[in-house]
């Protein structure tokens, strides 16, 4: 049978009963509908999870100096010579040395800030890292040590202009601030000093600390600063500023990590993986919440390829006469299986896309009212949907194999159909 | 044209088997018309459908036309009843939803060619040669018994077939009409076509040239009927 004498029976039939097909079509529409919603849902938190809350780069291994010292020659030390060696490890692209500032800090501002006038006094923590890790956020400057006489450049977290944004500002009736507009805000520091600790040591560092960028690398908690600076800083506090705090390893492929990852224990260091594993755990939760709105996604659909087969075993049953006769004028067996099976490859076919641009429709009525209903919480992103057009092909396609699956015992069935007995007057 | 030895078929009942052919021989000629009689439930039917290839589970031969049905597998057998044979059923066997000239088309469906300009003609002209060409947009309701019958004898003759199968072609119908589809079969017998035809109708086995009695799931000639 040609194809276009296929489809001209297949639309003949569907139009004899197409509110049975409207039927079969909705139901499979619905377990569409729901499946593509959930897995859109479901993948946009899992992005929103893994970009802005917890950004964790694949290439990255954070190295940290053991936290607890074994034997007669203690832990190892993260100092320069360390450095080199994990430089020289196979896989590592790239290493950036981090030192936190081992004096306290504190600021006190009392100024313009913005268009409004803030006054503030907090402690201050700092880090110091190589320029090369935050060098593609840097906006303003070089970030390198400028000296004691001028600002020091600093570079805030990503996260943390989101929760001053979303959370800290607000009810303060303080500015929202992008990336851009913090860039060159400058604010006294005076290091060696604390509000809430006891006496230090050495002198007290009086200085300006200048946002020239944010940076998802940046400290969570505090301000980024170039690493010789920190050097510097610890010098004056007769701090250690020797051995460094960490080290970052760009490695040259995500597969290499594991590699790294080895390589560096066997030396005795540790591994900072916090982050990535509360990324895993956040991502592990929101996979299984999508996988069981999934699975029922898919029940659904299963319902609807039983209803299809249903559905299609009585209309096998009300059109034997009819199959009889297309098998007397010439139809195959095979015609007969291609006929039942195009007619719910059809109703799948619509279901699939309905319940595909449902889907669709509703995830844009969720965020169009999540814009305008929920409140402006820390990383709310504009769409909770990963719009993907693998999700809805995939959804379109699943569709038509529902549709099929329910079709298949009753294709068979019909075709199985003794032609001389269903045209038996 | 239809040459079948030691046909034989069988059905349970129950616990009973009823051989309703029970090695039955037929030869038809080329342009022959031929009626087989026989009462009711005699296996006429079965006989009709097991030589249009519609029944394959059978014992014995048949060819037909020069085809030698045993032989072939379903896909074969499709094609021979698409292009070897016309079927005529007592119900007409009409699909309802289509038009008159849509089942007239029915059998290109099932066809490797498209249904287009040429075979649409050939629907045409075939409903025309049957006298239904203006009411040919019309679906099976809107048509009377003879019309009916009329269109089913014009999708059956589409596909120009070598033989016409008969099963009760008049059993539906009044005298009047049922004479007018007899006549058309004597047109179609004159131009050449080999109808067998099954029926226990004495004015169809007397427009026939043999007739033939189906007793006992075996065929005899039956004495005093036929042109």
């Amino acid at each position: 049978m040609k194809a276009s004498s296929l489809r001209r029976l297949v639309l003949l039939s569907l139009a004899r009963d197409w509110k049975g097909a409207a039927f079969s079509a909705f139901g499979v529409a619905i377990g569409i509908g729901a499946l593509v919603f959930f897995i859109s849902l479901g993948l946009g938190v899992g992005r929103v999870v893994q970009q802005k809350v917890f950004p964790v780069e694949a290439t990255l291994v954070d190295v940290v100096p053991p936290s607890i010292s074994v034997g007669i020659l203690g832990g190892a030390k993260l100092d320069q010579s360390t450095v080199d060696r994990l430089s020289k490890l196979g896989d590592v692209a790239q290493v950036y040395r981090k030192m936190n500032v081992r004096i306290p800090a504190a600021s006190r501002y009392d100024g313009p800030f913005f268009g409004s006038h803030l006054r503030m006094a907090i402690e201050v923590l700092a880090v110091g890292v190589d320029a090369g890790l935050v060098r593609k956020d840097v906006l303003l400057g070089d970030f390198s040590d400028p000296g004691a006489e001028r600002p020091i450049p600093a570079i805030a977290s990503t996260r943390l202009l989101e929760i001053y944004n979303k959370t800290f500002a607000p009810p303060r009736n303080l500015p929202q601030l992008s990336p851009n507009l913090v860039v060159g805000f400058t604010l006294p520091v005076q290091f060696n000093r604390t509000f809430v600790g006891g006496a230090t040591s050495g002198p007290v560092v009086e200085a300006q600390v200048q946002i020239v960028g944010v940076s998802e690398r940046a400290l969570l908690a505090g301000i980024t600063i170039p690493l010789e600076a920190a050097i510097r800083l610890n010098r004056i506090g007769n701090a250690d500023a020797q051995t460094f705090s960490g080290v970052t390893l760009v490695a040259r492929d995500p597969s290499g990590v594991p590699r790294i990852v080895d390589r560096v224990r066997g030396m005795g260091l540790q591994i900072d993986d916090q982050e990535r594993r509360l990324a895993q755990n956040a991502g592990a939760a929101v996979m299984i919440t999508t996988s069981a709105m999934a699975l029922l996604s898919m029940l659904i659909c299963f319902l609807a390829a039983v209803n299809i087969a249903h559905a299609l075993f009585a209309s096998v049953r009300a059109r034997a006469r009819e199959i009889g006769i297309m098998r007397a004028v010439g139809a195959a067996r095979r015609d007969i299986r291609s006929l039942i099976l195009a007619e719910a490859g059809v109703v799948g076919l619509v279901g699939g896309f309905a319940g595909t641009i449902g889907a669709v429709a509703l995830a844009t009525g969720v965020d169009r009212l999540s814009a305008s209903q929920l409140p402006n919480f820390p990383f709310k992103p504009d769409t909770f949907f990963s719009h993907d057009w693998r999700i809805f092909a995939g959804g379109v396609a699943l569709g038509v194999i529902a549709a099929l699956a329910g079709a298949f015992l009753p294709s068979r069935h019909a075709a199985a159909m003794n032609p001389a007995r269903t045209v038996a007057d | 044209m239809i040459h079948a030895r030691q046909l034989r078929k069988a059905y349970r009942d129950g616990a009973d088997e009823v051989r309703v052919l029970n090695g039955l021989d037929l030869d038809v000629r080329a342009g022959e018309f031929v009626a087989v009689v026989g009462p009711s439930g005699s296996g006429k039917s079965t006989l009709l459908h097991v030589l249009g290839g519609l029944d394959a589970s059978y014992a014995g031969e048949v060819e037909v036309a020069g085809v030698r049905l045993n032989e072939l597998n379903d896909v074969a057998l499709a094609r021979f009843r698409n292009r070897q044979v016309g079927f005529v059923f007592q119900s007409f066997h009409l699909i309802a939803s289509l038009s008159a000239l849509d089942n007239v088309l029915l059998p290109a469906f099932f066809d490797v060619e498209a249904v287009a300009g040429p075979r649409r003609k050939r629907a045409e002209d075939v409903l025309a040669r049957v006298g239904l060409i203006e009411k040919k947009n019309r679906v099976p309701a809107q048509l009377s018994g003879g019309e009916r019958q009329r269109t089913a004898i014009a999708r059956a003759l589409f596909a120009e077939p070598k033989l016409l199968l008969c099963d009760e072609p008049t059993g539906n119908l009044d005298e009047t009409t049922g004479g007018e589809v007899i006549e058309l079969f004597r047109e179609l017998h004159r131009d050449g076509l080999t109808i067998l035809v099954v029926t226990h109708e004495d004015r169809m086995s007397t427009a026939a040239q043999r007739v033939l009695r189906l007793t006992g799931g075996v065929l005899r000639p039956s004495g005093g009927e036929g042109r």
